[in-house]
């Protein structure tokens, strides 16, 4: 009778039954039991559970992680914590502790200046373009133009071309006797011939450069990602009537919005590789509006300047910090609403 | 431009992993003398001036052997031929002088043997013969002669043994070689390379000719005279040895064959006991960079003469080990690395050679050797003292070593040492088989590797205390590398004694990192009937019409258009930079740029070396004036003047830095290095470097070493004259020598001219090769100058401001 | 009366809103009033306007289809340009090719000597060479080893660096998908600010830790910071991140293990993304300069890559045959591999 009544008291009805999951033991409580203290003794099981799993987790995943963590600490983090330790000493010899001495020194140096006004213009206008001209393209070859496989294979050629063929190539059309203006370009512009890589149109010549070698990669990722979209989505939006920009705005645009972070990311790198080729161009000084932060960098190596060269990579370091930083939260952002 | 990166990375790896000792290593400043330095008391003897050497044409004493402690030497000359000497007839062997003496210790000639007279008799009906060698072993020492009567096709050597106890020869007896297979050898095409002796055995070399056919042949002979032939062409294909100069003893009967080859030097390593060769192919480099500096020293085989020392090859461990470093004594490393090395054990090391003589003497002819004598001291008596570790960029000068051991003798405390580190071994030229001018390539990229290096020592707190010819390394111009030394010259160096002007043109903003030791000055020399009186320079306009008009179009500066560019900018530096701003939109600039493209020619491009030649004087020409001979040979020349080089404002000529001494920032011997640099601006080094490598600061130096160039000049010029073919005019045609005699006064003279010169050549490598690649738009006519400025000016001004 | 009609009307359409039933009055539309022959008349003026519609539809659709690939054809002319004529030009002797574009290489910057003549002549762009030979392509593979030398370094660096680094990003992306926690996310992204830098910033200090380990004058010196760089980490992670956690609870359920699942089904879903990459990888190691021009110092082990960067005017009659040859493996491998490619974009959703 007292067992009865027992029971009945706590209101046991069920035990916990035990499965076997992923070789694991895991229990599972149903909320029928209102007793504290085994509700207690069921939460604290439960919490032992979670952080041995927890714990299991996190070995698993970082062992997972272990072999790229290492190379890129002994690769990587470490060179740029000597370039950190590097920035603040008085100089290479002298291991005094100078403070923001040099961070001073460099960005109020002019021609550091002048590098930093011109990588942000370059990036600043030639990711965008970058993204937005290969959404076009993309758009165009996707509205049905036969040979599309074709028209894709060409415009990723580009991006073979050894370095320096292109530097060749450009050098022959963009040079002060060059076929370009042999050919009249000069003429959108001015009067006479156009020094293109020595004038302020320098820009133009590495946009074009770098247009021309990235478009191709930038186009067949957005055509894959116009590709994934669901084609009952677009056949149902026009059937309530939507119109073709209408549908694009809304639609596309709402689901490629990943891919154009990614692509924006994906230029931005790249933006920053076209120094190989701006410097087989023009070599170690350039004309100014072709400065940039790696020739500023390069130069500084070249004399053993070595102070001038962490201060000015660890401001690079930041601002890229920054940027990438406002990118990838605008991303998170947008990317959660995406992600199905 | 990479393998800058790669000795910048290099040196900054030891930077960042060294973090707070600075120049404490190995012998860098701040080590000292330990008491286990080994050290040498030197003395030195003179041999051969018992020799008259006025009745000589031509003689020379050369260095044949070591016989007991005697050294042995060989006298070859020609006394002065009667006048009338009809050289076809009469015979000339009477006045040929060979001889063998022996000398002892002290310098004395103990005994004379004439080798001539038992040579006269071979020629007495034609024919020629010479002394093709003197062999000295301790139980076989002989004369070797060769006889040749092209007539009669008459070729014969003969042997003569030395008996060098008694101070006797033996009869001249023909030396039949009896080797037929060598005569098989040459006769199929081979050339007979010569003979190595390596212990009993005797190795012949033969080559085959052609590049990628070329066959060295060795021939082997036992001394049981037993021949084994090796044809390496077949042993080793890979290898296409072009020269074998010498055959290293490494013990158990085996010797290293260093063998230079197309492409570097090669090593085999011959097994005498089995005459076997094969190639040894592991790391050579230990000793290929050595391979130019080996030596063969009596009793000791085959070592490695280096810049700062002697060292046998330790084959085994793959290393040098020295034998005598010239440091541990106090001599002039300058002088003793020039002479030959005659026997070197533990205690004792003897060198001998031609004296050194900063000012060529007059007296053509000079017979006397110098033998100098290392005896091992008990004890270091530099124990304990602060080692200064002094570097040259490139090149060590005598006056630098001079200054070194000056400094050693008056020093208490500190004891300099020549670092050996920045100075590019000898070229290497076994590497240009094709012909290609990679030698000089690779001789001007090794240099620049080592001065590069030494940048980085400086940098990064390793390098020496004090640095010779450092100035072209502008990024050192720095209070964190450099000390400031313009102070310590304004204190010490003042106006009356030194030639202060000069130091202030070569500051850089007040600053003085570089005191020049010495300097050129550059300008050009013309006649002054073609200028106006008191004309200092040319204007551009000025220069035209001087080119045009009595030069008759001849440019005297015709190098190109670059090259006259450049020139003439470097000379006006304070019209072109102010501070960290250029401008090169100014009239100066401009001027300059329309002169050049309109009035100088490009250089015209000559094939074969066959420049065209004209007999004449030129009217003008450009030229650094080095010493005061020159000064007085070309400037003071009848009615010459010295402009300097065409420039915006008609300056004169220009002062160009030739030595110039650094001390380091990071040295702890700052007071040590000051006396050291007082020392290389005291009056006798001065005079040194002023009697070699250019005028000296100095104002005493130069009175001196202009004393020296008078009497060396007026010695000259009567000696020439006395010879009687010459006139007074030929003097300066044919020698460039001044006709008038040098007198005094002109000292005085030339010292004036250089208290009023004023500008140091300013040189700016990468401005240059910025201003290289936009100026050839407008030379072609490509551009306007309106077009070109902006972009130079915009480039260099980026390059500036980067410099901070 | 008509007003009759349009309040009835309204009246209708108002209770109709309340759901009232009354009788619908069926009104007889337009097509309903025609009788047959006004029918046929519609009809046909239908049909008639209907195709003009059609027609101009399609007319429209045909302009725009061309002036499309009008587009796609000059854009993608302008991007074969450089690679065609590569090609071309390797097919020049060599004389012909010093006769047209040796002025560029006499005024490239950093190779000027004294006196260079400034690109004095417009280089001559030719269609077609005046005598088509193979003589570069001789001169190149079977004169002399080093170039192919040179190629073998190339593939013998690029290779390892493509494998290891995929590899490794697989790993490390497959963590960085699963396990998402705050500090986790840090850590992402400074792997992606990594990704950034130009290399100058890191070149010193990768020396010396390369001095440190030893490994300096040989290739891994190359090799191994190619392995670590998270580019490829980046872009796995997106994908991964895509896939949907129903097939891994799936997974779990069926009772895989971790390593399972990652094998079994994230490289898998992946495959296309990892094609992708290796692909990327490929050519932008393959073209790589600046870090075997610093790390070796051996010139025996320099890649092709560098030699096409420092093509100087001795070496201009084979310059053009090297760039055509060592364009051809990431052609290849891109041609290849775009099979892949294609097939792993169009597969798509989750099935």
């Amino acid at each position: 009778m007292s067992d009865k009544n027992d029971n009945k008291e706590n209101n046991i009805n069920i035990k916990p039954k035990e499965r076997e999951t992923a070789g694991e033991k895991q229990p599972i409580t149903t909320a029928l039991t209102t007793d504290p203290a085994r509700l207690a003794a069921m939460k604290a099981a439960k919490k032992r559970f979670h952080r041995r799993r927890r714990l299991k987790d996190w070995g698993m995943f970082t062992g997972y992680l272990t072999p790229s963590l290492v190379g890129v600490m002994i690769f990587f983090f470490l060179p740029l914590l000597m370039i950190l330790k590097q920035s603040f000493q008085k100089s290479s010899n002298n291991p005094q502790f100078v403070g923001l001495q040099h961070y001073e020194k460099v960005l109020s140096n002019d021609a550091f200046i002048q590098a930093a006004k011109n990588t942000l213009t370059f990036s600043g206008i030639a990711v965008p373009l970058a993204v937005i001209l290969a959404l076009l393209l993309a758009i165009l070859l996707n509205s049905g133009i036969p040979a599309q496989s074709v028209f894709r294979s060409i415009l990723l050629n580009p991006m073979m071309v050894p370095v320096a063929s292109v530097v060749l190539i450009w050098q022959v059309f963009f040079s002060y006797n060059g076929v370009a203006n042999g050919w009249g370009f000069n003429h959108l512009f001015e009067p006479d011939k156009i020094d293109w890589l020595k004038s302020d149109y320098a820009q133009i010549v590495i946009l074009v450069l770098f247009l021309w070698k990235n478009l191709g990669y930038n186009m067949v990722l957005f055509l894959a990602a116009l590709n994934n979209i669901d084609a009952e989505i677009l056949e149902s939006a026009m059937m309530d009537g939507a119109g073709a920009l209408k549908r694009f705005f809304s639609i596309k645009m709402y689901f490629l919005s990943p891919t154009i972070f990614f692509v924006a990311i994906m230029s931005l790198i790249n933006s920053f590789k076209i120094f190989r080729e701006v410097y087989l161009l023009t070599g170690d000084h350039p004309y100014p509006t072709l400065y940039m932060l790696q020739h500023f960098m390069n130069n500084a190596f070249k004399n053993l300047e070595y102070n001038k060269l962490s201060a000015g990579a660890i401001i690079m370091c930041v601002v890229m910090i920054a940027i990438v930083g406002i990118l990838f939260f605008a991303e998170m952002k947008f990317d959660a609403d995406v992600e199905g | 431009m990479k393998k800058v990166q790669r000795f910048i990375a290099a040196g900054l790896a030891v930077a960042m992993m060294m973090p707070v000792f600075t120049s404490c290593r190995r012998r860098g400043g701040g080590a000292k003398i330990e008491s286990n330095d080994p050290w040498y008391n030197v003395s030195s003897v003179i041999v051969g001036d018992e020799i008259d050497s006025t009745k000589f044409e031509y003689a020379s004493l050369i260095y044949a052997g070591l016989y007991e402690d005697k050294y042995v030497f060989r006298l070859t000359g020609q006394n002065t031929l009667p006048s009338g000497f009809d050289y076809s007839n009469d015979d000339i062997s009477p006045y040929t002088v060979n001889e063998v003496r022996i000398y002892d210790e002290s310098g004395e000639c103990t005994q004379t043997i004439d080798v001539q007279a038992a040579m006269s008799p071979l020629t007495r009906d034609g024919g020629s013969c010479y002394v093709r060698d003197v062999i000295i072993n301790d139980d076989n020492s002989y004369v070797e002669v060769q006889f040749t009567d092209y007539e009669n096709n008459i070729n014969q050597r003969y042997r003569a043994v030395l008996d060098l106890s008694e101070g006797t020869m033996g009869p001249l007896t023909e030396y039949i070689q009896t080797e037929d297979y060598a005569t098989r050898l040459t006769a199929s095409g081979g050339s007979d390379e010569g003979e190595i002796t390596f212990g009993g055995y005797r190795i012949r070399k033969f080559w085959f000719g052609g590049k990628d056919t070329a066959s060295y042949v060795l021939e082997v002979i036992d001394p049981q005279e037993m021949v084994t032939e090796f044809d390496l062409r077949s042993l080793f294909p890979q290898a296409s040895i072009t020269d074998i100069s010498h055959i290293i003893d490494i013990g158990n009967n085996r010797g290293v064959i260093c063998a230079s080859c197309y492409d570097g030097y090669q090593f085999f390593i011959i097994d005498f006991t089995t005459m076997t060769i094969e190639q040894d192919m592991g790391d050579m480099t230990w000793l290929s960079g050595s391979a130019s500096m080996f030596a063969k020293v009596q009793g000791l085989g085959t070592i490695v003469r280096s810049n700062d020392g002697l060292y046998s090859v330790n084959y085994e461990n793959r290393s040098l080990d020295p034998l005598f470093i010239y440091a541990n004594a106090n001599v002039n490393i300058f002088e003793i690395s020039r002479l030959t090395p005659m026997t070197v054990t533990p205690d004792k090391a003897v060198f001998s050679g031609s004296v050194y003589n900063p000012m060529p003497s007059a007296d053509a002819v000079t017979v006397n050797t110098v033998i100098y004598t290392f005896t091992r001291a008990e004890s270091n008596p530099n124990v304990g003292k602060t080692i200064i570790s002094v570097a040259s960029v490139e090149d060590y000068s005598y006056a630098l070593c001079s200054a070194i051991c000056e400094f050693n003798e008056s020093s208490s405390d500190y004891f300099a040492e020549l670092s050996q580190k920045y100075i590019a071994p000898p070229a290497d030229y076994s590497d240009d088989g094709d012909g290609s001018q990679d030698s000089t390539a690779t001789a001007d990229s090794q240099a620049a590797d080592l001065g590069n290096q030494l940048a980085i020592d400086i940098m990064s707190g390793t390098g020496p205390d004090i640095i010779i010819n450092g100035s072209q390394f502008g990024m050192l111009n720095d209070d964190d590398y450099l000390m400031d030394l313009s102070e310590f010259v304004s204190q010490t160096c003042g106006a009356d004694a030194y030639f202060t002007n000069v130091f202030e043109s070569s500051k850089d903003e007040e600053q003085l990192f570089h005191v020049p030791v010495s300097f050129h000055v550059r300008g050009i020399i013309t006649d002054s009937m073609y200028v106006d009186d008191g004309q200092v320079g040319f204007t551009y306009d000025q220069y035209a019409d001087f080119v045009s008009g009595p030069c008759n179009g001849n440019n005297p500066i015709n190098q190109g258009r670059m090259y006259f560019f450049i020139n003439s900018l470097n000379c006006m530096p304070d019209l072109i930079y102010d501070g960290n701003h250029v401008t090169f939109d100014s009239e100066a600039f401009r001027s300059l740029a329309e002169f050049t493209e309109a009035n100088i020619n490009e250089v015209l491009t000559v094939d074969d070396g066959e420049m065209p030649y004209s007999d004449e004087q030129p009217v003008a020409s450009v030229v650094d004036i080095e010493n005061i001979a020159s000064y007085f040979n070309m400037v003071k020349f009848g009615s010459k003047v010295f402009l300097g080089i065409p420039t915006y404002d008609a300056r004169g000529p220009i002062l160009i830095g030739s030595d110039s001494v650094a001390i380091s920032a990071q040295t702890r011997c700052l007071d040590a290095c000051k006396d050291f640099v007082s020392i290389l601006l005291g009056d006798s080094i001065q005079r040194l470097y002023g009697l070699q490598s250019g005028v000296p600061v100095n104002r005493a130096a130069f009175g001196s070493c202009g004393s020296d160039y008078i009497s060396y000049q007026n010695e000259s010029r009567d000696r020439i004259l006395a010879m009687g073919y010459f006139s007074e005019s030929d003097l300066m045609n044919m020698f460039g020598i001044n006709p008038e005699p040098m007198d005094p006064s002109v000292i005085s003279d030339f010292e004036t001219f250089i208290g009023g010169l004023d500008g140091w050549y300013y040189n700016d490598g990468a401005v240059n090769s910025i201003i290289r690649e936009e100026l050839p738009a407008y030379f072609e006519g490509q551009k306007t100058l309106d077009q070109v400025i902006p972009i130079l000016e915009a480039r260099v001004q980026t390059l500036l401001n980067e410099r901070g | 009366m008509d007003t009759n009609t349009s309040q009835s009307r309204r009246e209708a359409a108002s209770q109709a809103r309340r759901k009232v039933n009354i009788k619908f009055v069926h009104e007889p539309s337009f097509f309903e009033k025609m009788d047959e022959a006004e029918k046929e008349e519609f009809f046909k003026q239908e049909r008639v306007r209907s195709m003009r519609v059609r027609r101009s539809r399609a007319i429209l659709r045909r302009i725009t289809l061309g002036v499309g690939i009008a587009i796609a054809c000059a854009v993608s002319i302008l991007a074969i340009v450089p690679v065609f004529y590569t090609f071309l030009n390797s097919f020049m002797s060599s004389a012909e090719i010093s006769h047209n574009y040796g002025v560029i290489f006499q005024s490239l910057s950093g190779h000027v000597q004294q006196g260079a003549s400034y690109l004095a002549e417009t280089p001559r762009m030719t269609v077609v060479p005046q005598r088509v030979t193979i003589e570069q392509y001789k001169n190149l593979l079977l004169m002399s080893p080093t170039y192919l030398l040179k190629f073998w370094n190339s593939i013998i660096l690029v290779v390892p660096i493509v494998v290891g680094q995929m590899a490794v990003s697989c790993l490390a992306a497959y963590s960085f998908a699963r396990y998402r926690r705050k500090r986790r996310e840090v850590l992402f992204f400074s792997y992606i600010i990594l990704m950034l830098m130009p290399f100058q910033v890191t070149l010193v200090p990768n020396y010396m830790i390369s001095e440190q380990l030893g490994i300096l004058n040989t290739r891994w010196a190359i090799i191994l910071p190619g392995i670590f760089s998270t580019f490829a980490i980046f872009l796995l992670t997106k994908y991964m991140r895509q896939i949907p956690n129903a097939y891994i609870e799936a997974a779990k359920l069926d009772g895989a293990r971790e390593w399972q699942i990652f094998t079994r089904i994230a490289v898998p879903m992946c495959s296309s993304a990892i094609f992708a990459l290796s692909i990327l990888l490929f050519i932008d190691y393959w073209n790589m300069v600046e870090q075997p021009l610093v790390l070796l110092t051996d010139a025996e082990k320099q890649p092709m890559s560098v030699f096409l960067s420092q093509i100087n005017e001795a070496e201009i009659g084979i310059a053009f045959a090297a760039s055509a040859l060592y364009m051809i493996p990431p052609l290849l491998i891109f041609l290849w591999g775009e099979e892949y490619l294609v097939e792993g974009i169009s597969r798509s959703g989750v099935k």
